[in-house]
């Protein structure tokens, strides 16, 4: 992003926060305010193969209908959220001008992507057998600053990244006129998301150490710590959202104390980690470790860079004991939540493999019905660099998930293939402009349901 | 550290005749062993429970929460010629029962309920559940039925696909022969397959009655009939069969008739015949893909596998009934879950509500969790006009089977 544009977007900020006084940018004509948005990367997820509205699939072949919407930001670690020296947009010094510029610290960043879906259910009713379109186009938006030294903040919301049914009106339906109701008709309308997908304020006292507060995405996964933009396909694997969607509120420190060893420790809410209990009390644990044992290995999926071979081997773990409170304020059942998670990578000349497994297991000391899932995916892509300009690289990912293990069991499969097409890669940002087709296959095994789709999205950050 | 994470998680699952919380959730008029159907629950872990039988033509919904708290007050029940047949499934946060001649879908959130299908959204006729295959296919895309349906203007029912998300029919295929009379529904069974469903019917053709099963598929297609022949095919009455068929793959189905004989057969056909394990039989039972003969032996809980013909292999003593019918003895503790807040009270010496003894029931109990099942425990009871009423309450408790 060029100066020019981080201090207008600035001026928007300003213009939005101050009630609707115009502001006017001071406009440097140099660039020095560019920063690399491969750093500050984030996007939200697009859903894969279920955009129907059907009552009673409110789970099925949707696995991320919950506010999954973005990517970490700062996944490697990096200093991504520095301003250099040099870098800031000048304080207004428009004496007696009416211009107000008050944020030269701030940096914007985004992307956009646009997308198309089709998508074959055969058992489904006719409205939804067939499917097809453009969907929402993801945009992301992202202010990054460092006011102060050691501080710095973030504030990333992603706009159409779900679409969500709200309510447009309700009609109470008496058919025979006598006073009592015999059916509700409530009408919806689609609606684009927006979402807060980060809101944190950073403190760094020394470059191996740091900490966030505010909400953010829990970096329970390799995927949830990866770049969106940077991801191998559209979406996250479905096993990973099954087990981990959205952003939560709390603290995260992150310990780095070299490229090869990461140590990832928070405090949070826990508001997105149980729907069992609409009032509970608790604090959700995390913690996350990764170690690259050949060097460096940032957390984006693919190698298009072509580097030596690197490894990564992770593991992350949630707990979440909680107590839970009845609609009278007084305790209820207690709830104790443990999910799991251990990843391996490898990249190399081009070649790259992820694959990841996770385990949840539930309990509470009311139904003595544990809630157990257990999941895990593959995927692995190979870069070809066809041209100066041009690079492709197959990807294909495997995953599975069973889920109510205790009960009745439920198994979902996932086959996904298809090709990325880097156009204009550098090796400062080779997914700037990126274009992914694929195929996806998803069995419902357990309910004799397939569905089938395929989806192109091309990706431009600026 | 997920190896320590999930080392350091271990789940512990009730032994059998172990008990986990009983959550005291209303009153039902009648003594023990009380007109209950026992309970199922859905993936949400909403737990239902059915005050009802097939001579009782009047029904009472529980509905347990699964944060906690019950809601009752569903009493909706069609006809006056048959009882309650018992919840035929279960989705995500909703269930199924069949009473009557209606199908009443539960709401495992609210306790609110509803009937489905009460009439043709056609025609505006009334509209008769003959029969319906307690089997719940939940999908992504849909939620749905087969059912055998009948109109007071039609000759011989239906067989239909019933949508339950948008509560109509589709797929119907109207009974055959045509020129059959006198359609008696004697039972219906579902398979662990989790694809066939089974009616089992009587009727006269040619003044000739038959005694017919009609394997189906899940879009309400016949896929095998099979005749049933037997000393006791003639003078079957309706609801003849006690709970429902059983049947592990699809293929051999073994009922019990209010009789006292079984009914077996498979696609090729089958017979009714006498039941000689030497117990009162109460009901068929299939768990972990085997089928049971339950019942009193004697004075104890008995229990005889059914061998691949359906026939019962001698009985044995039900230690799982027994051992839970102990945990029961003396003080129990348990949650008044009616109304918030909860307290713990005790019950002296509660029993089992269904049955003469713990799982010795009709009906096949319902899978809670691995090796556990739903129990409807019967305590305290008082009399209101002379009549008894019984407090019950719902806990999971460890079953096995010899």
């Amino acid at each position: 992003m060029t100066g020019h544009n981080a201090v207008m977007a600035a001026a928007l900020v300003v213009a939005l926060a101050g009630g609707g006084r115009i502001a006017r940018a001071q406009v440097r004509g140099d660039d020095s305010a560019t920063i690399d948005d491969s750093d500050i990367d984030t996007s939200g997820d697009s859903s894969d193969l279920d955009n129907s509205d059907d009552a009673g699939d409110s789970d099925a072949l949707d696995t991320d209908n919950e506010a999954d919407t973005g990517d970490e930001v700062d996944n490697d670690n990096e200093a991504d959220t520095g301003i250099h020296e040099g870098d800031h947009a000048p304080a207004s010094d428009a004496a007696g001008d009416d211009i107000v510029m008050l944020l030269p610290n701030v940096r914007i960043t985004g992307y956009l992507q646009p997308a198309a879906a089709v998508r074959y259910r055969p058992d489904a009713v006719p409205l939804d057998r067939w499917t097809w379109g453009a969907e929402a186009t993801r945009t992301g938006v992202i202010f990054a600053g460092d006011p102060f030294e050691h501080w710095n903040f973030l504030l990333h919301v992603v706009v159409g990244a779900n679409i969500f049914q709200t309510i447009r009106s309700i009609d109470v339906i008496d058919r025979d006129g006598d006073g009592s109701p015999e059916d509700i008709d409530a009408r919806t309308q689609d609606q684009p998301g927006l979402l807060v997908e980060q809101a944190t304020v950073s403190y760094a006292p020394l470059p191996t150490l740091d900490f966030h507060f505010g909400q953010m995405r829990i970096p329970f996964t390799v995927q949830n710590q990866s770049p969106n933009t940077a991801l191998m396909f559209p979406s996250r694997s479905g096993p990973n959202e099954v087990f981990l969607s959205g952003t939560d509120l709390g603290a995260l420190a992150t310990f780095a104390p070299s490229a090869r060893f990461k140590v990832q420790a928070g405090v949070f809410n826990g508001t997105d980690a149980t729907s069992f209990m609409e009032q509970v009390r608790g604090v959700l644990l995390a913690l996350r470790a990764d170690a690259n044992l050949l060097g460096a290995f940032p957390f984006a999926e693919g190698d298009p860079l072509r580097g030596p071979l690197r490894i990564g081997i992770g593991a992350g773990l949630l707990y979440f004991p909680a107590q839970g409170f009845d609609s009278t304020g007084f305790a209820g059942a207690s709830i104790r939540d443990l999910r799991a998670s251990a990843s391996v990578r490898v990249a190399v000349e081009g070649f790259y493999l992820q694959a990841e497994v996770l385990r949840r297991q539930r309990t509470d000391s009311l139904s003595n019905r544990p809630l157990i899932a257990t999941g895990g995916y593959g995927q692995v892509s190979y870069y070809i660099r066809m041209a100066a300009d041009l690079g492709v690289a197959p990807i294909a990912r495997w995953g599975i998930t069973t889920e109510d293990q205790s009960f009745s069991p439920r198994t979902t499969m996932w086959s996904e293939a298809g090709v990325a097409f880097y156009i204009n890669p550098t090796p400062e940002a080779p997914n700037k402009l990126k274009l992914t087709l694929h195929v996806l296959d998803e069995r419902r095994l357990t309910e004799g349901e397939n569905a089938h789709g395929a989806i192109a999205q091309l990706q431009l950050r600026f | 550290m997920a190896l320590v994470a999930l080392a350091s998680g271990c789940i512990d699952y009730l032994d059998p005749g172990q008990h986990g919380v009983f959550r005291y959730f209303g009153e039902v008029r009648g003594a023990a062993p009380l007109d209950i159907t026992p309970p199922i629950s859905d993936r949400d872990g909403n737990v239902y429970v059915l005050y009802g039988d097939r001579d009782l033509f009047e029904v009472e919904a529980f509905v347990g929460h699964a944060t906690g708290g019950w809601s009752s007050g569903c009493n909706l029940h069609k006809g006056d010629a048959r009882g309650t047949h018992g919840w035929v499934g279960r989705a995500k946060n909703r269930a199924w029962y069949w009473s009557g001649d209606q199908l009443v879908e539960v709401s495992g959130d609210t306790g609110n309920c509803r009937a489905v299908l009460d009439r043709d959204p056609s025609s505006g006729a009334n509209l008769r559940f003959v029969g319906v295959i307690p089997m719940v296919h939940e999908t992504p895309s849909r939620t749905y039925l087969v059912a055998m349906l009948q109109s007071p203007t039609d000759p011989l029912p239906y067989l239909a696909v019933i949508d339950l998300d948008r509560a109509r029919y589709s797929g119907l295929t109207q009974l055959s022969p045509r020129d059959a009379s006198g359609v008696t529904m004697l039972g219906v069974g579902a398979a662990g397959d989790g694809e066939t469903g089974v009616f089992l019917i009587e009727y006269v053709q040619g003044g000739v009655t038959h005694v017919e099963a009609l394997f189906v598929d899940p879009d309400a297609n016949v896929i095998s009939r099979a005749n049933i022949s037997g000393n006791s095919a003639e003078v079957l009455t309706q609801d003849a069969v006690v709970g429902y068929l059983q049947s592990v793959t699809g293929k051999l189905t073994v009922g019990l008739l209010s009789t006292g004989e079984l009914v077996a057969f498979d696609r090729g056909g089958g017979e009714i015949r006498a039941n000689n394990a030497g117990i009162a039989p109460a009901g068929i039972h299939r768990w972990n893909d085997s089928l049971w003969l339950v019942g009193d032996g004697g004075g104890q809980p008995a229990v005889a596998r059914l061998d691949a013909s359906g026939a019962p292999q001698p009985a044995v003593v039900w230690t799982a009934s027994e051992r839970t019918a102990a945990a029961l003895s003396g003080q129990v503790a348990v949650v008044d879950d009616r109304a918030e807040p909860r307290r713990k009270v005790g019950w002296p010496d509660p029993v089992a509500a269904v049955g003469p003894f713990p799982f010795v029931q009709a009906h096949s109990p319902d899978p809670y969790a691995d090796g556990t099942t739903g129990l409807v425990i019967a305590g305290p009871a008082y009399q209101v006009s002379g009549q008894p009423q019984t407090s019950i309450a719902f806990g999971p408790v460890g079953l096995s089977y010899p």
